[in-house]
C-alpha cells in the first residue's frame, strides 16, 4: 500500500473503512457505540510509476 | 489514477496498466468508495468504465457526465454502514475541458442535490471533493449539510483540521505521502464536532510510556508490583495513568468528537504482501533490474 500510494500519482480520493472495532463498552463486544474509524487517502500530482 | 488530465500517446499503454494495478490494490485493501477525480478520466470513457467494472467498490461522482449523452456516469453518492451508523459519501470534481469525452455539471449544485437526497438517511455526510482551494471555499460557503469535507488536490497536510460553519475540512496532503486515520465519535446530530487530537496524543503518549515500562516484567505482575521499590517509577506510573484517565474522561464527556492521525507512508510502514506483489508485477523491467542491482550493493 505504501509503495502504491506513494508513487502511483493518483488523482482520487478513496476511503477505506478500516476498523470499527475497539474495546467493548456496549452490548456488542466488538465495538464502541457511535464510534468508527475511516482511513482516508488523497493524492495528486505524484510521481507516475508503479512503485519505487 | 493519472497525474494529468491528458496522457501522452507513447505512455498510454503503460499508464493504463498502472491504473489497473491501483484498482487491483484497492480491491485488496477492501476500499469502500472512490471519488472519481478529473484526472482519473484522462484515459477516456471506455477505460474508466472498464475500471469501474474491475473495482469491488463503487466509483462515485455527482457531477461527471458522458459528454456525448449528457448523462451522469456514476452514482452521486454511496452509503456505508458501520456497526451502528450510516455514513453518506458524496463525490464531486472540479472538471477540466482537457479531459475529452466528459462534461461536468456545477459541483456546488450537484453536491447540494446529492446531500439533500441522503441527509435524512444518514448519520453523517462526507463530501469528497476533488478540486482546488477556491472550490473548497465555495463548497463550504454554499453547500449545506456537509459534516466532513475530504479534500484531494490539497497542497499540504493539515494536522489540525479547520472547522467552518459546522463542517470539518480534512486535507490529507498530496502525492500519497500520508494516509489519514480519522476516528469519529458521533452521538447526536446537534452537538458540534470537537477535535480531540491533543487528548488522543496524550493518551497515546501515556500508553507508549506504560508499555515500554511493562517490557520484560514477569507475567502476571502489575507495573506497580514490579516497581514496588522504585518510588520515582511509581510516581511516574501514577501520573501517566491519571493523565490517561483525565483525557479519556474528557473525550467521553463530549458528544461528538474526531481525531485525525496522519500516518506517513514511509519505509517504517510494512507493505501488505499481496499489494506489494501487485506493484511488483507492474514495475517496469528496467526498474526491477536497477532495484536488484542496488540491493546487490548492500
Amino acid at each position: 500500500m505504501k509503495l502504491l500510494l506513494k508513487h502511483s500519482g493518483l488523482m482520487l480520493l478513496l476511503i477505506v473503512l478500516v476498523a470499527v472495532g475497539c474495546k467493548s463498552e456496549t452490548t456488542n463486544p466488538m465495538y464502541n457505540a457511535n464510534e468508527f474509524t475511516l482511513m482516508v487517502a488523497a493524492s495528486n500530482n505524484g510521481e507516475v510509476g508503479p512503485c519505487g | 489514477m493519472f497525474k494529468y488530465p491528458y496522457i501522452a500517446e507513447e505512455q498510454r499503454y503503460h499508464l493504463k496498466e498502472v491504473a489497473q494495478a491501483i484498482i487491483s490494490s484497492y480491491n485488496m485493501m477492501e476500499c469502500q468508495v472512490m471519488n472519481v477525480g478529473t484526472n482519473d478520466l484522462a484515459a477516456g470513457l471506455d477505460f474508466i468504465l472498464e475500471m469501474k467494472k474491475t473495482a469491488n467498490f463503487p466509483f462515485i461522482s455527482a457531477n461527471a457526465k458522458d459528454a456525448s449523452t449528457d448523462k451522469f456516469l456514476f452514482e452521486p453518492y454511496t452509503l456505508v454502514e458501520t456497526h451502528d451508523q450510516t455514513l453518506g459519501f458524496v463525490g464531486i470534481t472540479k472538471g477540466d475541458n482537457r479531459v475529452k469525452e466528459f462534461a461536468f455539471s456545477d459541483p456546488i449544485e450537484a453536491a447540494q442535490k446529492a446531500i439533500d437526497e441522503i441527509k435524512d438517511k444518514v448519520d453523517l455526510v462526507f463530501l469528497m471533493a476533488n478540486g482546488d482551494d477556491k472550490l473548497e471555499r465555495a463548497l463550504i460557503a454554499e453547500v449545506k449539510g456537509i459534516d466532513f469535507l475530504i479534500r484531494s488536490k490539497s497542497g499540504s497536510l493539515q494536522r489540525n483540521p479547520k472547522q467552518q460553519d459546522g463542517t470539518t475540512i480534512i486535507r490529507i496532503g498530496k502525492q500519497g505521502k500520508y494516509a489519514g486515520v480519522l476516528r469519529i465519535r458521533n452521538i447526536d446530530a446537534i452537538s458540534q464536532m470537537k477535535n480531540v487530537s491533543s487528548q488522543y496524543t496524550r493518551i497515546k503518549f501515556a500508553d507508549n510510556r506504560l508499555n515500554a515500562m511493562a517490557k520484560g516484567i514477569e507475567e502476571g505482575k502489575t507495573l506497580e508490583e514490579h516497581f514496588a521499590n522504585d518510588e520515582n517509577r511509581l510516581k511516574l506510573i501514577t501520573r501517566l495513568r491519571d493523565e490517561r484517565k483525565t483525557n479519556v474522561d474528557l473525550i467521553k464527556k463530549l458528544k461528538n468528537s474526531y481525531y485525525l492521525e496522519p500516518i506517513p507512508l514511509n519505509e517504517k510502514i510494512e507493505d501488505t504482501p499481496e499489494v506489494a506483489l501487485i506493484v511488483e508485477d507492474y514495475m517496469p523491467e528496467e526498474k526491477k533490474t536497477n532495484e536488484k542491482d542496488n540491493h546487490k550493493g548492500h
